[in-house]
């Protein structure tokens, strides 16, 4: 393995939700910087919360994160933006009125000057392709525009690790290959990423890792051929192609 | 939650409480003569929800987007012109009402009675100022003011503000900045 | 409910593209509070310096009428309640004095009207929103950043509340809603629902706003007071000052 130190630290990382539900139980990962990790689990497993806790949205209760060797409770801020978040509802995600104004939101409150603003906005609608949108109404956008939105948004901070929440949630065919090729893209680039997702198929062939999580637990890590034979034990469908190559037609009877 | 993420939801609830007061204003339910519309409704529910201070700011922001210009009256009823025109009396009262309300129910302990009197003095507010303003600007008499202005209004005042008290009774604990909202998170 | 039909920003490069905003602003408070003054010759030079204005905007005039329909109903309405009077025999008579002054004020409130449209239409949202911190600096005891701050959330979720309660009226008559003539009934049973959805979106806002290191000392967009902008000002209060000694009202 790689001798370099990890870009993104979990140790014994615990959560408890104030009903007494434990989300995270001893999580401890590892990320090297330019990885591709797929993180599955069922609903409830405590994926969420272990990827708010990387950008300092949630603070340790007990445990340690470190973004580049900084604690994330000693310097959120630092760690926001190092790490840029892409949520699951874009909807919600996107706080400006215009598209330009929404990816416009991160580097202003970074307190950046006008051009760099602009130079950074204008870079990443161009990367995700909607720069010909800039003017037009947020609320105008389709479901896969506005994934995309909500990723230049977060590329405008220029962050070195991207965490994706359900990036393939709700979205029609075309919109999901674009979306796909975005994050294949990001992963050319040399971003860190970090995926959540229940659709496994449209992206565990190009990850490096695969990262299982079960009741707040990391139960299965490693390469993903190595560990996807094993999923549906924790209640996760596995990737059709998989189930295709052992004689099963999937949802089928 | 720390002083800053509570700050930061306050004025989360202000802004979708603005939003949803400039929505009320094109959401009329068809019962009886006069379409109930709902957007006075709204503004007891600020007062009663936020609280006086931030049912203040919330209808506080809503008219001041009006008043610069922003496109805060949706479907087709000529923006700023609602400020100036007939019914700007009414529209300009809601930070002042939101305020009145919030401060009655908040000495009042949220219960209903108080609740409901509240409701019932931040209506009269809204039409003491909002009828004469509406018979300055257009030039008519002040009693028929009264007779465009107000009276065809009053059933849907009782029925809104009988509506206000419940929907404030089973919103109240969704209101409350609850460390139980991370539950929802999967 | 009539959703989405609103004029909204559309950029270009003329004249009232250029102004600043609060040049417009401030031109929108004064010609605007000053139109209601029923003064003839200013409601006349108005309507042609907008007229002028507006075509130079590229503002379509059907699209305009379009967006004031409902304004112009409700205007009609106001008209005919003020002028007609019902006399004691139970019949109904045009007041003459009132005719005249009525006309007045309608034009007045139109001229409002599409002035506030032209300011929409010519204006970016963020530069309104950097206005109003400008304007709102020296007041006291108010945080002008953060109001801006939700001044932009409004404006942003407002379609979205819109468009969720269409999609919830629907769904409600789909099931029957409208059986029920308790307005009671009807008034709670729609509007808990959409304050529940809405508010629900709190905190993954405020975890989104948090994510992408919300601080209320941002960078606001550069705003520029030009020289047309301070001429523009000047010929508005000459026009207004050429009208009142022309026709000086009692």
């Amino acid at each position: 393995m790689t001798q370099t130190p990890p870009i993104l630290r979990v140790s014994h990382l615990s959560h408890r939700f104030s009903d007494g539900t434990l989300a995270l139980d001893q999580v401890t990962l590892d990320f090297q910087a330019g990885e591709l990790t797929v993180l599955v689990g069922a609903n409830g497993s405590g994926k969420t919360t272990l990827l708010r806790h990387l950008n300092g949205l949630l603070m340790p209760q007990c445990g340690d994160v470190e973004v580049c060797g900084v604690s994330v409770q000693k310097n959120p801020k630092a760690a926001r933006k190092r790490v840029g978040m892409v949520f699951q509802d874009a909807d919600s995600q996107i706080v400006g009125e215009t598209v330009y104004d929404d990816v416009a939101f991160g580097p202003e409150n970074l307190k950046l000057n006008r051009d760099t603003i602009e130079h950074q906005v204008r870079a990443a609608l161009s990367t995700v392709g909607l720069w010909d949108m800039a003017e037009k109404p947020s609320y105008v956008l389709s479901g896969g525009q506005k994934r995309r939105l909500a990723i230049a948004g977060v590329l405008a901070m220029k962050p070195e690790i991207l965490l994706m929440d359900e990036p393939f949630s709700n979205l029609d065919y075309p919109s999901l290959c674009q979306v796909r090729d975005q994050i294949l893209a990001l992963h050319q680039d040399g971003h860190t990423l970090v995926i959540t997702t229940h659709e496994l198929e449209k992206i565990v062939h190009y990850a490096q890792r695969l990262v299982v999580m079960e009741k707040g637990r990391v139960v299965r890590d490693g390469a993903p051929q190595d560990v996807a034979h094993a999923l549906e034990r924790y209640g996760i469908c596995s990737p059709c192609f998989m189930q295709a190559a052992c004689g099963r037609s999937p949802w089928t009877p | 939650m720390d002083a800053s993420t509570l700050r930061l939801k306050c004025m989360i609830h202000a802004a979708l409480m603005a939003a949803l007061t400039a929505v009320g204003a094109y959401i009329a339910i068809p019962v009886g003569p006069v379409p109930i519309v709902l957007q006075n409704m709204f503004v007891l529910l600020a007062g009663l929800l936020l609280g006086s201070r931030w049912g203040l700011v919330s209808m506080g922001i809503y008219v001041l987007a009006g008043i610069m210009g922003l496109p805060v009256f949706a479907g087709g009823t000529g923006g700023v012109g609602r400020f100036f025109g007939p019914t700007g009396g009414y529209l300009l009262t809601y930070p002042a009402v939101a305020y009145l309300v919030g401060f009655i129910s908040e000495k009042g302990g949220h219960r209903v009675v108080t609740d409901v009197f509240a409701m019932m003095a931040g209506m009269a507010l809204t039409y003491a100022v909002g009828v004469p303003w509406l018979a300055m600007v257009t030039g008519m008499s002040l009693t028929k003011a009264v007779a465009v202005g107000l009276i065809p209004f009053i059933p849907g005042c009782f029925i809104k503000v009988a509506a206000a008290a419940f929907i404030a009774r089973a919103m109240r604990p969704l209101m409350i900045l609850s460390p139980h909202s991370e539950l929802s998170r999967n | 409910m009539d959703t989405l039909t609103f004029m909204g920003f559309s950029p270009g490069d003329s004249l009232l593209h250029r102004l600043d905003p609060r040049t417009k602003q401030i031109l929108l408070i004064l010609a605007g509070g000053f139109c209601l003054n029923k003064n003839p010759l200013f409601l006349g030079l108005m309507t042609l310096a907008l007229a002028g204005a507006g075509h130079q905007a590229r503002l379509s005039f059907f699209r305009l009428i379009k967006e004031i329909r409902y304004f112009l109903f409700f205007l009609a309405g106001v008209f005919a309640v003020r002028v007609i009077t019902l006399s004691d025999h139970w019949t109904l008579s045009v007041d003459p004095d009132g005719l005249q002054e009525s006309v007045l004020m309608l034009w007045g409130l139109v001229l409002v009207v599409v002035m506030g449209i032209l300011l929409m239409v010519t204006t970016r949202i963020s530069h309104i929103r950097a206005a109003l911190v400008w304007f709102l600096a020296p007041v006291p005891f108010v945080n002008e950043r953060s109001i801006a701050t939700m001044v932009g959330l409004m404006v942003r979720f407002l379609p979205l509340i819109l468009f969720q309660a269409a999609e919830m009226a629907d769904a409600q008559r789909a099931r029957g809603i409208d059986h029920r003539k308790n307005p009671l009934y009807r008034l709670s049973c729609f509007t808990f629902p959409l304050f529940r959805r809405i508010f629900l979106k709190t905190d993954d806002l405020a975890a989104a706003l948090q994510a992408r290191c919300y601080t209320d000392n941002r960078t606001l967009p550069q705003l520029v007071f030009s020289r047309i902008d301070a001429l523009i000002l000047w010929a508005v209060l000459v026009m207004m000052g050429v009208s009142i000694s022309v026709f000086s009202h009692p």
